[in-house]
């Protein structure tokens, strides 16, 4: 246990976040978060700054071991940062206690992807649906009661649902039970941890427009973790993609998944297949795997599965700049590589 | 050429450039149920495959795509019965002895499974897991295999072959030991390749990587890859087969089928998924795939269909139109 947590020294506690308007429901500002894994440290988030505004949409897209489970578990305090600093509805939580966390855990929740793994499978689904409202001693034995009714309603399952096990659903009726607990107290923020990658095409449907519905009646802001583009597309507002621990590339969901700048966004939407014979996107087909955390390369960290590599990119690294219209992208040459060449006339032969 | 019967169940047969290397003929694999009842997870399911061709089998969690592939392979869990003709080179599989299948299989169809450790052992080296399955159907010193095993992992894209002939399977990345099953199913030049999800569990440019891999390989041999993602099919294959609960419902040339699908399921299924050119609402199709034994009677897919009416309590039969498979009474198109 002791050689995969956190390490490093936690920086001075900060001035409050100032209270304005309009600001962000949740705020990261330069995180990081340093595994130890033997006598070395590994960086699986690595100065990550990302808002999630009340009622917006965020996603977070990447390869596996990008590190989007770790800044979504950092994010609700899980993991402790190594520096940085987290603001949540105008309190910096970056190092606060247990007992300063409780009434954040009130409003920020999570669902993870496998709804077995995250369910008890010894507790009737009234129960495990009432589980924070007992932990944080909210309403009485029949407001409680009532309370899960409401909630088995409200994410379609039969009302006698209550008095059943985990395991007499299937995967998408479990994912529903999840998301029902998620929303049993006051939650403002659900991080949503690739919640239908586990289910079947038809099924994925259904939760994606539960979670669309369940936002639209009550505000919520969602932070949507998934490795499928398409799916960022359908659903987010904005959307960080990550890469090694960084975010490469952040903006609105529409432009950079339809248009991306940094060319690890551009190979990603080449490479997500499409059941449309006539779609034309671009070939571009990557060398080689994403490096190790521990082992970062120089430079940039695309550098070497990169297309559009020069030399200068093995010695210096990227700023995650502003482009012209409003997105950022962490690339010398941003644009340059793009999924969409047969669209607009142009071809382009990366291999 | 307007005869169109369930009996002639093949797409493009007039096409044919010599026999096909695959024949599967109205397999049917069963499993005892309760009280004497026999629970079907494959159907009535027939394709023909010939050289340089590949045919997706496409369909979501527990629609048989395993067991049809197993079938092949004759490698079906020992309480199954299967039915029905499979026929690799004009060759009964059916009929051979488990002799004569551990010869058939690993040399001329190689297969792919959908848990990458299945397969590879782990306490042995790649080199030593290739080495024995060269050996096992080949008469070749240890030099010769070595050199046969450092190809292989070649050309499956493997940097530095020489040395991973010595790593054991965890020393590698999940895409390298995908790959590393792949030249494994290669090795001794099959004529069928079966992959059973061969890329679900990898990230997408590394399963761009892959599918590349497996084009490759289609122009030398014939491939059936199994998949719940149409997309993948797409990319891949010729053909593509729709099964849901143990059936196959659609099947034609992919491009048609994703041009025009007719059957009611594939028409759900392509709505279903967030394809980038629309946002707002998908439409999901309503309720959950039957569980096996849950089947209902006639049409599968009648209780989540919204065309179905009193007629699909019949099974529609699997009728040929335009070279296009469906099994449907009130198809799309
Ligand atoms: N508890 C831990 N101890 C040590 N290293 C860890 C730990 N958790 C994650 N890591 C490492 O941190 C990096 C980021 O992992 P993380 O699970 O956040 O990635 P991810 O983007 O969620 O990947 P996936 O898509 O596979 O879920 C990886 O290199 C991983 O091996
Ligand atoms: N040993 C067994 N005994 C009884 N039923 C079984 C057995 N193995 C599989 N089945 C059933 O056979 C049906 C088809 O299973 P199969 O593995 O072919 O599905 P699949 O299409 O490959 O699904 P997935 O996408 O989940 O891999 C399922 O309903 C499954 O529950
Ligand atoms: S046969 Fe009937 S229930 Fe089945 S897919 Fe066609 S219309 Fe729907
Ligand atoms: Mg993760
Ligand atoms: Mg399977």
């Amino acid at each position: 246990m002791n050689d995969s947590s956190p390490v490093g020294t936690p920086m001075d506690e900060t001035v409050p976040a100032p209270a304005s308007g309009d600001q962000p429901l949740l705020r990261a500002e330069r995180l990081r978060v340093v595994f130890r894994v033997g006598q070395r440290g590994l960086p699986a988030v690595n100065d990550v700054d990302l808002t999630v505004s009340p009622g917006e949409t965020v996603g977070l897209v990447g390869e596996s071991g990008s590190g989007k489970s770790t800044l979504a578990r950092t994010l609700i305090r899980a993991y402790e940062p190594t520096s940085g600093r987290i603001v949540y509805d105008g309190q910096d939580i970056t190092h606060a206690s247990e007992g300063a966390l409780k009434p954040v855990r009130r409003s920020m929740q999570m669902v993870f992807q496998d709804p077995y793994a995250s369910l008890d499978a010894r507790m009737s689904v009234r129960r495990i649906i009432a589980e924070p409202l007992l932990a944080h001693r909210v309403g009485s034995r029949r407001e409680i009661r009532e309370r899960v009714a409401q909630l088995l309603e409200d994410v379609g399952l039969p009302p006698d649902s209550g008095d059943r096990l985990p395991a007499q659903f299937s995967g998408g009726q479990r994912q529903r039970i999840s998301i029902a607990r998620a929303l049993a107290l006051e939650t403002k923020l659900l991080i949503a941890d690739e919640p239908v990658s586990a289910l079947d095409v038809s099924i994925q449907a259904q939760i994606v427009n539960l979670l669309q519905d369940i936002q639209r009646d009550r505000g919520l802001a969602y932070l949507v973790i998934a490795h499928d583009l398409a799916l960022i597309h359908e659903m987010c507002d904005r959307v960080a993609v990550l890469y090694l621990g960084e975010v490469v590339e952040e903006g609105p969901a529409d432009h950079v998944v339809t248009n991306p700048q940094h060319p690890y966004t551009a190979a990603l939407l080449a490479a997500t297949p499409v059941p449309n014979p006539d779609h034309g996107r671009e070939r571009i087909v990557l060398h080689g795997e994403p490096p190790s955390a521990l082992d970062p390369p120089s430079g940039c960290n695309f550098h070497p599965r990169c297309p559009i590599a020069r030399p200068h990119c093995a010695e210096e690294s990227p700023p995650l700049a502003e482009l012209p219209d409003g997105r950022r992208a962490a690339c010398f040459y941003p644009g340059e590589l793009t999924a969409v060449g047969r669209v607009d006339g142009r071809s382009q032969e990366h291999c | 050429m307007e005869a169109s019967s369930a009996a002639e169940q093949r797409v493009n047969a007039s096409d044919a450039v010599g026999g096909p290397v695959l024949s599967v003929a109205d397999l049917r694999v069963t499993f005892p149920g309760r009280a004497g009842r026999t629970l079907a997870a494959v159907n009535g399911v027939s394709f023909d495959l010939r050289r340089g061709e590949s045919i997706g089998i496409v369909g979501e969690s527990g629609s048989g795509k395993s067991m049809t592939a197993l079938s092949v392979m004759r490698l079906l869990p020992p309480t199954a019965q299967v039915d029905g003709a499979i026929s690799l080179e004009s060759e009964d599989l059916l009929a051979k002895s488990d002799r004569q299948m551990r010869r058939v299989r690993g040399d001329r169809v190689g297969m792919v499974f959908q848990d990458p450790m299945t397969g590879l052992n782990p306490v042995r080296r790649i080199g030593s897991t290739l080495r024995e399955a060269i050996r096992r159907h080949r008469d070749c010193t240890r030099r010769e295999a070595d050199d046969r095993a450092e190809e292989v992992l070649r050309s499956v894209g493997i940097p530095s072959p020489r040395e991973r002939l010595r790593a054991y399977p965890h020393q590698l990345s999940g895409g390298l030991r995908q790959r590393v099953m792949i030249a494994l199913a290669l090795v001794n030049d099959p004529d069928l390749l079966i992959a059973d999800e061969p890329t679900t569990a990898l990230d997408s440019t590394i399963q761009a990587q892959i599918l590349d891999l497996l084009k490759e390989q289609v122009t030398r041999s014939a491939l059936i890859m199994i998949t719940h993602d149409l997309g993948v099919a797409a990319e891949l294959c010729d053909r593509i087969a729709v099964m849901y609960a143990g059936r196959v419902v659609e099947q034609g040339a992919t491009a048609e089928v994703l041009r025009s699908p007719r059957h009611p399921y594939t028409v759900g299924l392509l709505n279903a998924a967030p394809d980038f050119s629309r946002r707002g609402r998908l439409t999901p199709i309503p309720g959950a795939p039957p569980q096996i034994g849950r089947v209902p009677t006639g049409c599968p897919f009648r209780p989540r269909c919204d065309r179905a009416d009193a007629t699909c309590e019949q099974w529609p039969g699997l009728e040929e139109r335009d070279e296009r498979l469906v099994a449907c009474w009130y198809p799309h198109g």
